[in-house]
């Protein structure tokens, strides 16, 4: 079962680390469709 | 020792069967009604050419109505003084450039947002909207119920498949850690991708109106997060899988075999096989080639409009000549950005709906369905009577390893002198 919890855990690394890498890198949604104009916040 | 069948076989001909009699017994098509189109155009002629009261009752009942000569922009630069001239545009009218807004055929030009920003009324996005709601959730809906009903009634027809043989106590590794490990990385991550796609999907008609908004918005920040993020996991544990097994899954003879007793339906021998069965093999190419397209569609969607795969492939389809062939006339190959998105949107959820029927009837066969089974993914080993009833041809390979190695299998029973 070592194995399969590995994967569960690498799965939720994965997505965090993806989450915060992309984010980091200006490519969420509201960073490469919208700008400051248009942009209340 | 005697062996039995796997059940697979008289779980696809249960499969069919319900399909065929889903297809029998269809609601009937309803009755076509409709204006004649003919009348419409005649009617026409009184406006000159624009159009009428009726045009617009007949799209209101939800007729098909050609809408051809809406697209007939009118005539910009012709003469103004001719007899039924609009002046002082000319040909054209104010009427004219809100329909070429309309259609998205209107020379428009932006300072920022590219082609995207060009489009001011997107005219696929009530088909795309329509058809989400209705085809395919329904009938992605019921393909999910459908194949769980199958399930049950296969398992309460066959029962759980046992090991026909005593145990042996002596186990085989199966799978080894890095394998079990891609195993579950694309697992898990596609359990949660599907259920996500399923609450972003149906969440609006069974969660909103029975538990409230505000749960609803939850489960939809939620599964916004889960689908974009888990993706990745998904695809890395796509390629680790392919590599690891694509050897093991390339079609041979023993498949013939499998496939000419349908995994045991036919005789009373279960048929031999390898790492992986006929049918196995149909499940590891199905989540290759289904999974691939939908991580294809779901790059294209997680960084919308810079990845746009269907006019370029419509082209393609086009070329070959096939839906022309099929009377459906040339693909559009000019795609606003927006019905690529719609598009690939949909595709996404179809092949999806495909692969989620597909993972729900090997997450049965590998758990509830068959005995010993959930242990090649649980620890990796299975006993060696398993292994003889279901994977015999592989089994003589691993025994023909370990002699060759000097190696004894794993066992607590003490080894025949």
């Amino acid at each position: 079962m070592k194995a399969m919890l590995s994967g569960f855990a690498a799965m939720i690394l994965l997505a965090v680390g993806a989450w915060y890498g992309l984010n980091e890198m200006k490519f969420s949604s509201a960073d490469k469709q919208t700008g400051v104009n248009v942009r209340l916040d | 020792m005697s062996q039995r069948s796997s059940g697979f076989g008289w779980f696809i001909l249960l499969v069919a069967g319900l399909a065929v009699l889903t297809f029998i017994f269809r609601p009937p098509a309803p009755a076509e009604t409709g204006t004649d189109p003919a009348a419409l155009a005649e009617a026409r002629k009184a406006t000159g050419g624009a159009q009428t009261l009726e045009d617009i009752l007949a799209r209101q009942r939800g007729e098909e109505v050609d809408l051809s000569f809406r697209r007939e922009f009118g005539q910009p630069g012709a003469d103004p003084d001719a007899p039924l001239a609009l002046a002082p545009l000319g040909g054209a009218s104010d009427p004219d450039l809100w329909r070429a807004l309309r259609y998205d055929a209107a020379d428009v030009n932006v300072s920022a947002g590219g082609d995207v920003a060009k489009v001011l009324v997107q005219d696929g996005g009530m088909a795309w909207y329509e058809f989400r709601k209705g085809p395919l959730a329904t009938y992605g809906g019921w393909l999910l119920i459908g194949t769980i009903a199958a399930l049950a009634v296969f398992y309460l027809l066959r029962g759980r498949i046992g090991i026909d043989e005593p145990m042996t106590g002596r186990t085989v590794t199966r799978f080894q850690a890095i394998e079990r490990f891609a195993h579950w990385l694309l697992a898990g991550s596609f359990v949660l991708l599907g259920l996500s796609g399923l609450l972003t999907l149906f969440g609006r008609f069974f969660i909103l109106p029975t538990f409230g908004p505000e749960l609803n918005s939850q489960l939809l920040i939620a599964s916004k997060f889960v689908h974009n993020n888990l993706a990745w996991p998904f695809m890395l544990g796509l390629v680790m899988v392919f590599v690891m097994w694509v050897w093991h899954n390339i079609p041979d003879r023993t498949d013939i075999t499998w496939f000419a007793q349908a995994g045991g339906i036919i005789g009373k021998n279960h048929p031999p096989a390898k790492k992986f069965n006929g049918g196995q093999k149909i499940i590891f190419w199905s989540v290759i080639l289904l999974g691939a397209s939908i991580s294809l569609s779901g790059l294209s969607l997680l960084f919308p409009f810079e990845l746009p795969l269907f006019a370029k492939t419509f082209g393609i389809v086009n070329q070959t000549g096939i839906p022309q062939w099929l009377g459906y006339g040339a693909l559009p190959t000019d795609l606003a950005p927006q019905e690529e998105m719609q598009l690939a949107q949909l595709w996404h959820a179809i092949v999806a709906f495909v692969l989620m029927a597909i993972i729900i009837a090997h997450i049965y066969i590998g758990s509830i369905g068959m005995k010993g089974a959930f242990d090649a993914m649980g620890s990796g080993e299975v006993d060696e009577a398993w292994a003889h009833q279901h994977h015999s041809l592989w089994l003589d390979e691993v025994k023909a390893r370990q002699a060759k190695d000097g190696k004894t299998p794993e066992s607590g029973a003490t080894p025949a002198e």
